[in-house]
């Protein structure tokens, strides 16, 4: 009867531990939000390096699938959209001996005649002009349209007035992106382990963002540079600096952080479990509290 | 053209797939309340008691009498008033209650009972030895029987009397006085006068003449206190008349006087019989010798130790003891508060 | 010529690249670092006196809830002196403060001014010099249109037990979240701010930022580092440097809420931004070299840190700047390597306002319990942009007219959106 007493004991502490943190008719009663903090755990630290390393590792492993992906986009995408180019490849060293293989398009980098710089003068103007017209509540909106139309100024500039020949032909631009667009999706995992991994989220709904991150750059990527190529080879290089530096890169950073923005609004595990998040410098009351 | 569209919006698309839970959340909200600033006084220690006989004061039906019965409170809550016959309390196998308890008359409870609601004492009530308290409001004197636990809340109108092994989670308070028995951990206790076993005399009036105190060189003045760099030691019976802030350690000397507060980023302790006028605060340690005494508050950000009889505060000047772990020996008294994160305990 | 460039971009992204790691090691801190907010236990004491000052410039909307506020509170009747302070009001405000004051004579003191420089730290200056009740030991400050709750004034107190502390700063809480994308986004940036980035600096012993209001200093404080300054746009800036350069702490204090309204349309957040932008680089102009000569109470961390608060609207326009040579060098046909690139990529995204990162926000609200509105952080960069014009914009105002002296000398605020006689919550957000 010792041990069952004992037991007993020992449920009895449990129970009042728990009715310490329990309102009156059960609700959790948490510590105010500026005392709490994450507690910190060495699982969560193991999980969060084999998470953000797997990742890594998983994106390495997958390079060939990957690059043979890109391939087949690219080639159903040139047949598709009737595109006279024929397609090719490009080895890209990376760090630590690997290599890569980039899709290419051996397509013409066109240059602006005059009536395509006149015709790019007009829509750059009437575009800043609308900027003017739109209501203050459209102010985010002003402004970007004012960053898209000074870029596209500088472009017209470059094309009407530079001795120097454009500097970059459409297969450049294209290698500059998919490449950088590769670092990205190299990076992913490892800003999640920085900056997600150590919130208590459960470990398959991290690992599920993780896949599902690099999924989706893995097609929106070589999607992007494709409407790029058409836009080029339509719009002449006059678009390219816009594309580049404004529907480029910060695209690709825009989808981590919506993807990111989501995955934080998930609940986490202390809360699913209904337990108090710590608030700093509590801990158990030594000695008595835990039945005897 | 065509085919460009298509590969336009496929592409639009699958950029505004992740975007599509902050559009949801940007068209159709679902948090967008401003953050509740909860400010009903709920520092207070008295708070939850407060709150809690408010609540009696409603939810009790009008016409209930004084007796022995069970019966259920306006919102449904069930209830036990019990005036002759605690022994009704408890259920006989388990000695647990699990509904609020209403007392009116001066008891004394069995030893080891659980009341898992919280109990409303109307006359002084003492508990017995080894029970467990969700949370207690007596009107009167309430003594807490040795080894006694509290979960939440207790608060007496009168004197509280806390036996010795006892848990106080949560906050106690008393409109009089709390005396606490040894070995008592406890989280936050406020009350005109706390003490550890029998209550201390106010401090001994400052000796005649005590020597004036020279400060270090390198000291400076920094509008109303001095700031000293390094280390100090203020050596025993003399009399400091400013506020000093020392960037180290902070020892003041037997019987020496601070007439202003002091301040130290690294540890402070006080001989027996120093006094400090005003505030102490420590960003690491505070230690108070033997009858030592503080006028204001006393903070450290990591432990305070109280020596035999030593004081915070006066009757006329209540003061808080505010540190993660207080330690308090026999005989120590704060007047006003003492809060402990991660809990008190006297020895 | 392309060295000329890069250089320079190299430089303005590991700028970015520090204010970064700042936020990031800021952000672990306040997750899993060790949490200070000593003075929060203090709830009983022998109070002190206490002032509470309330600039007003056309406040007839809003300064009537703020007294109502006040008068309410838990703090000793016979220890406290509200003195709203009604600086050339054309509005009722006046009117509406002679009337509190006949109602609640001794408690209620208004200092009108009707000459003197305008603004609102020329307003503070003249005040707690002159003002009947401003002998008191402690000044806070409160906007005209906060809602302070009530046990909100002995919590603001109770840091100046300690002798150190010379200003003390609360969390400020957007009350009218609701009200359009531009307050929700503000709603986020005010928590990464505040429940992270301040108590973060708290936490480290660096220099959390006294804000102007929910807040105050001690008066022989501010007496001796000679009163407020009155030809600053950010007096509570100045302030804090000033402060902690004479040898005296900023204490934040997280627990310390109350509400406020932030602005609900682009050009009255642009508006604020531009104000707080000049005010902090004419700290910024006032202070680094003192701070840099680091007073032997200063350690190296404060400074560093300190400067880096300093900098803070400056990254806006170095961040224009960059844009620029960026361009630049693509015309020029330079290949940057595409892991600087994504840096420089990623750098863009940093918001500006109170400079909170992403992580920054993420972890605020997620400590706040209010995780939902975290699926609008892609939203943010909305702000950022707008943030980014304006303090650039601000900044090369300031530069090019700053031979011009005393451009201080008016009244700029935020546009009040409440209506007098309108339900407004108590500080717990009912009505």
């Amino acid at each position: 009867m010792r041990g069952k007493s004992a037991r007993r004991e020992v449920e009895r502490a449990r129970h009042f531990e728990a009715m310490r943190t329990r309102g009156f008719r059960g609700g959790l009663i948490v510590p105010h939000r500026s005392m709490v903090g994450l507690p910190w755990t060495a699982l969560r630290f193991l999980t969060t390096l084999a998470l953000s390393l797997g990742g890594v590792l998983l994106l390495y492993i997958a390079l060939p699938s990957l690059g043979r992906l890109w391939q087949e986009i690219f080639e159903r995408a040139r047949d598709f959209l009737g595109l006279a180019a024929p397609l090719g490849d490009q080895l890209w060293n990376l760090p630590g001996g690997l290599e890569f293989t980039l899709p290419v398009l051996a397509a013409g980098t066109p240059l602006p005649g005059d009536g395509a710089l006149r015709i790019a003068t007009i829509v750059t103007l009437l575009v800043f002009g609308l900027t003017v017209l739109l209501p203050v509540r459209f102010t985010p909106l002003r402004y970007f349209l004012r960053l898209l139309a000074i870029i596209q100024a500088t472009a017209i500039l470059f094309f009407a007035f530079a001795a120097d020949p454009f500097p970059y032909r459409l297969q450049d631009h294209v290698f500059v992106l998919l490449s950088a667009g590769l670092v990205i999706m190299a990076l992913v995992p490892l800003v999640l382990g920085l900056t997600l991994h150590v919130f208590d989220l459960a470990l398959w709904k991290k690992l599920l963002l993780t896949l599902a991150i690099l999924a989706h750059l893995a097609v929106f990527i070589p999607l992007q540079v494709l409407v790029h190529i058409w836009l080029v080879m339509h719009g002449t290089a006059l678009v390219m600096p816009v594309l580049f530096l404004v529907f480029g890169l910060l695209l690709d950073i825009l989808v981590f952080v919506s993807f990111y923005g989501w995955a934080l609004s998930w609940r986490g595990e202390l809360e699913r479990r209904d337990l108090p998040p710590p608030a700093h410098l509590a801990a158990p009351i030594r000695g008595r509290g835990r039945g005897r | 053209m065509l085919p460009f569209l298509a590969l336009l919006a496929v592409t639009l698309l699958w950029f505004l797939l992740p975007l599509l839970p902050a559009l949801r959340e940007l068209l159709r909200p679902s948090d967008i309340a401003p953050l509740k600033v909860v400010d009903r006084s709920s520092g207070h220690v008295a708070y939850f008691a407060r709150n809690f006989r408010q609540y009696l004061d409603k939810a009790l039906p009008p016409a209930a009498g004084v007796g022995d019965y069970a019966g259920k409170m306006l919102d449904g809550t069930e209830y036990i008033r019990v005036n002759l016959h605690p022994g009704a309390l408890l259920d006989a196998e388990q000695r647990v209650q699990n509904r609020i308890v209403i007392l009116d008359t001066p008891l004394t409870l069995e030893a080891g009972g659980s009341y898992l609601m919280e109990l409303y004492a109307r006359a002084p009530l003492v508990g017995g030895a080894k029970s467990v308290f969700r949370a207690v409001y007596a009107e009167g004197e309430l003594v807490l029987g040795e080894g006694s636990q509290v979960l939440r809340w207790a608060h007496a109108g009168g004197k509280l009397n806390v036996g010795a092994h006892s848990v106080l989670r949560g906050r106690v308070s008393s409109d009089v006085g709390v005396s606490l028995g040894g070995d008592v951990v406890f989280e936050r206790i406020g009350a005109p006068v706390i003490s550890v076993g029998a209550e201390q005399d106010p401090p001994p009036p400052p000796p005649a003449a005590p020597q004036s105190f020279r400060l270090p060189d390198g000291a400076r003045q920094i509008g109303d206190h001095v700031r000293i760099e390094g280390d100090l030691e203020i050596p025993e019976g003399v009399l400091v008349g400013s506020s000093l802030v020392v960037a180290g350690r902070l020892r003041i000397g037997m019987g020496t006087i601070v007439q202003g507060s002091v301040k130290a980023h690294r540890d402070i302790e006080l001989a027996d019989e120093a006094q400090v006028a005003g505030s102490v605060v420590s960003r690491t340690r505070l230690m108070l010798g033997q009858a030592a005494w503080i006028g204001g508050a006393a903070i450290a950000e990591q432990r305070i130790r109280l020596g035999r009889g030593a004081v915070v505060g006066s009757p006329e000047r209540p003061a808080t003891v505010a540190a993660p772990e207080i330690e308090l020996s026999k005989g120590a008294t704060v007047y006003g508060q003492i809060s402990a994160m991660r809990g008190a305990r006297t020895f | 010529m392309r060295l000329a460039l890069l250089i320079p971009l190299y430089a303005i992204v590991a700028i970015m690249v520090v204010y970064t790691i700042r936020h990031y090691l800021f952000t672990l801190n306040r997750l899993f670092g060790r949490h200070r907010q000593p003075y929060v236990d203090i709830g009983t004491a022998a109070w002190p006196r206490v002032a509470v000052f309330i600039p007003c410039h056309d406040e007839e909307k809003v300064v009537g809830h703020m007294l109502d506020a006040l008068l309410a509170g838990d703090y000793p009747a016979e220890q406290l002196a509200i003195i709203p302070i009604d600086d050339r009001s054309r509005d009722g405000t006046r009117g509406i403060l002679d009337g509190y004051a006949a109602r609640f004579p001794g408690r209620v003191r208004p200092f009108h001014r009707d000459g003197g420089k305008p603004g609102k730290a020329a307003a503070l200056r003249d005040a707690s010099l002159h003002a009947e009740g401003a002998d008191a030991d402690i000044h806070l400050v409160f906007d005209a249109d906060y809602l302070p709750g009530r046990g909100l004034l002995k919590q603001l107190v109770a840091p100046f037990f300690d002798i150190e502390v010379g200003a003390v700063m609360g969390r400020v809480v957007p009350i009218n979240v609701s009200k359009s994308l531009l307050t929700r986004l503000l709603d986020l940036e005010r928590t990464g701010g505040y429940q992270v980035d301040q108590q973060a600096r708290m936490n480290l012993g660096l220099i959390p930022q006294y804000g102007g209001t929910v807040g105050g200093v001690r008066r022989s404080a501010l007496l001796a580092v000679g009163g407020w300054s009155d030809d600053t746009l950010a007096e509570d800036t100045d302030m804090t440097f000033r402060l902690v350069l004479a040898g005296w702490d900023v204490a934040y204090q997280n627990r310390s809420e109350c509400y406020e309204e932030v602005p609900e349309t682009w050009p009255s957040r642009i508006a604020q931004i531009k104000r707080w932008a000049r005010g902090h680089n004419q700290s910024l102009a006032r202070h680094w070299w003192a701070l840099l000569k680091r007073p032997a109470h200063v350690s190296r961390a404060k400074v560093a840190d300190g400067l880096l608060l300093l900098c803070v609207y400056v990254v806006g326009p170095l961040l224009v700047i960059g844009w620029g040579l960026a361009l630049t060098l693509y015309y020029l046909g330079v290949q940057l390597a595409p892991g600087l690139l994504v840096i420089f990529a990623v750098a863009m995204y940093s918001t500006l306002g109170n400079f909170a990162a992403f992580f920054e926000v993420a972890a605020g609200a997620r400590l706040d319990g209010s995780r939902g509105r975290l699926r609008l952080l892609p939203f943010l960069i909305i702000g950022f942009l707008v943030s980014l014009v304006s303090v650039s914009w601000a900044t090369l105002v300031q530069l090019l007219t700053s031979w011009r002296r005393g451009n201080n000398h008016q009244w700029e605020k935020t546009e009040r959106f409440r209506a007098p006689g309108m339900a407004v919550p108590n500080g717990e957000g009912e009505p």
